[in-house]
């Protein structure tokens, strides 16, 4: 459970502070936007198989690219299996799943930032705010719905991850990478305690509903404060 | 002209910034990829030493082994007729019950609607434990109907809210028309509401599409037997058998990629579409 909670932290933070800054920096008069739009929103379409396979080799201890790269780059004592390691499985698998996940947040954003008014910009300059200014006082009220419709969607997906983990270490080394799916899994599958495996599934699922409630009505609050 | 001047150079420099910013998440996305297809051209000798992205001497013939050998061939088959079959099956019935929510009163009918929507909710690992046991009471576990069954279910919710939100908006006349010059209720569906929904059509079999292809929970519960498991699956139980054979496994990897980003880059439109509708409905 908690590293699910863990990976979830990692991905709100650092997944989507990145989509977010990668959807202001698009949301201008920039050349090459429609490229960037369509590379961003390749890995999501991939499946979490294929994705944790490659990532598997490439992370790989012996033969792996990441290895090999700080090898000939000067950094041979940074280099280790990424994957065995129980010190840094559970940050690979994080990271992996943000690679993975970024650009649902990114499209989002930018679907959002784009409905923003352009007269709103147009009139706070013209009352002589500056940049920092404008993104206070209007770009993050008025996205603030988005961020958590991002937010709630980011709990939900990353609390259920668990085919890249099965791609990618199979829970271990030594469980330092299982998830509550996983768990329920084997119980089912492993020991075939169906009634058990049942309970929870249902627990962990009330568990998902109860915290996307919270959310939702966080939001609320914060949306009337405004 | 001096402050215009400096304005010139200030917006260049920024615009540079963002630019290098952008570049590198490009990298980042596109190298795992290219790491793969190179993988995937290498012997089972190089793949080991050498570490550039591109090999010198690409073997093609890998793709033929793992077509081949390692049963590839079988499992994609079994991956087109699952997507195939399913996205058919969504599109009917989705678009008759979403007609039907949107024109028809018939008693209980938001009930029904809102059932549907509140199977959105329900979180995927709550529900797999049931789902396994019903499939065997019912004798459809390790069968391809078993599959096919479960997964139009899980695209329905969406499909359905998609398609009625679209028959709420569009005027009826048309449809009046139809049924004076004497179309039956089936007649109208399939002759003017069908048609007249092509847009949101697409963003549902292309969704789906996608979402069956790279599916793996259930394939994974529902399947015992090798020839009937999709790509998904088979890659995974590939990796456990053949771990050595790292070049036959990115070959395969490849092949399963290559359709989704196909599918993605002829279809991006109705994708971009799609997911900023369905967070909406999220």
């Amino acid at each position: 459970m908690w590293n699910a909670v863990y990976i979830t932290i990692i991905a709100l933070t650092f997944q989507n502070a990145l989509a977010f800054l990668l959807a202001l920096a698009c949301d201008r008069e920039i050349r090459f936007k429609n490229f960037y739009r369509m590379v961003f929103f390749i890995p999501p379409v991939l499946s979490e198989v294929v994705v944790g396979l490659v990532w598997q080799w490439i992370l790989d201890g012996n033969y792996g690219i990441l290895n090999s790269w700080l090898v000939k780059l000067g950094f041979p004592h940074l280099a280790r299996s990424w994957l065995s390691d129980p010190h840094t499985a559970l940050n690979c698998v994080a990271i992996v799943h943000s690679w993975k996940g970024f650009g649902w947040g990114f499209l989002i954003f930018l679907a959002g930032l784009q409905t923003i008014p352009r007269e709103l910009y147009e009139a706070a300059r013209v009352d002589g705010a500056n940049a920092w200014q404008i993104f206070k006082k209007i770009t993050l009220p008025l996205m603030l719905p988005v961020m958590v419709l991002v937010g709630i969607l980011t709990v939900l997906g990353t609390m259920q991850v668990f085919v890249l983990i099965i791609a990618m270490t199979g829970g271990g080394p030594a469980y330092h990478t299982e998830v509550p799916v996983l768990r329920i899994l084997a119980s089912m599958r492993g020991s075939s305690r169906f009634g058990y495996a049942c309970a929870q599934g249902i627990s962990f699922g009330l568990i998902l509903v109860i915290v996307s409630f919270i959310q939702y009505r966080f939001s609320h609050k914060a949306r009337n404060a405004y | 002209m001096k402050n215009f001047l400096y304005y010139n150079t200030k917006k260049i420099l920024i615009n540079s910034i963002i630019h290098i910013f952008l570049l590198s998440v490009v990298i980042s996305c596109l190298s795992p990829l290219l790491w793969m297809i190179g993988s995937s051209l290498k012997t089972q000798q190089t793949i080991f030493r050498d570490t550039s992205l591109i090999p010198r001497v690409p073997h093609w013939e890998n793709y033929y082994l793992a077509w081949k050998q390692g049963g590839f061939g079988r499992y994609f088959l079994n991956s087109v007729f699952y997507t195939a079959s399913v996205v058919i099956g969504i599109v009917l019935v989705s678009s008759l019950a979403a007609y039907a929510f949107a024109r028809f009163s018939f008693p209980g009918k938001n009930i029904i609607f809102y059932m549907f929507m509140a199977a959105m909710m329900i979180p995927i690992p709550g529900s797999f434990v049931p789902l396994y046991v019903l499939l065997n009471k019912l004798h459809l576990r390790n069968t391809m109907l078993g599959y096919i069954l479960c997964m139009i279910n899980v695209g329905l919710s969406t499909s359905i809210f998609l398609l009625k939100t679209f028959f709420d908006k569009t005027p009826k006349e048309l449809e009046e028309a139809a049924r004076i010059d004497g179309c039956s209720k089936l007649g109208i569906w399939w002759h003017v509401a069908l048609p007249l929904a092509k847009p949101v059509l697409a963003v549902v079999v292309v969704f789906n599409t996608l979402n069956v292809w790279n599916e793996y929970v259930l394939a994974l519960i529902i399947f015992d037997s090798r020839n009937l498991m999709p790509l998904q699956v088979a890659l995974t139980t590939f990796q456990g058998e053949f771990i050595t054979q790292y070049h036959l496994l990115m070959a395969g990897l490849t092949i399963t990629a290559i359709p989704v980003i196909l599918v993605y880059l002829f279809m991006q439109k109705y994708i971009i579409k799609g997911v900023t509708q369905g967070a909406i409905v999220g």
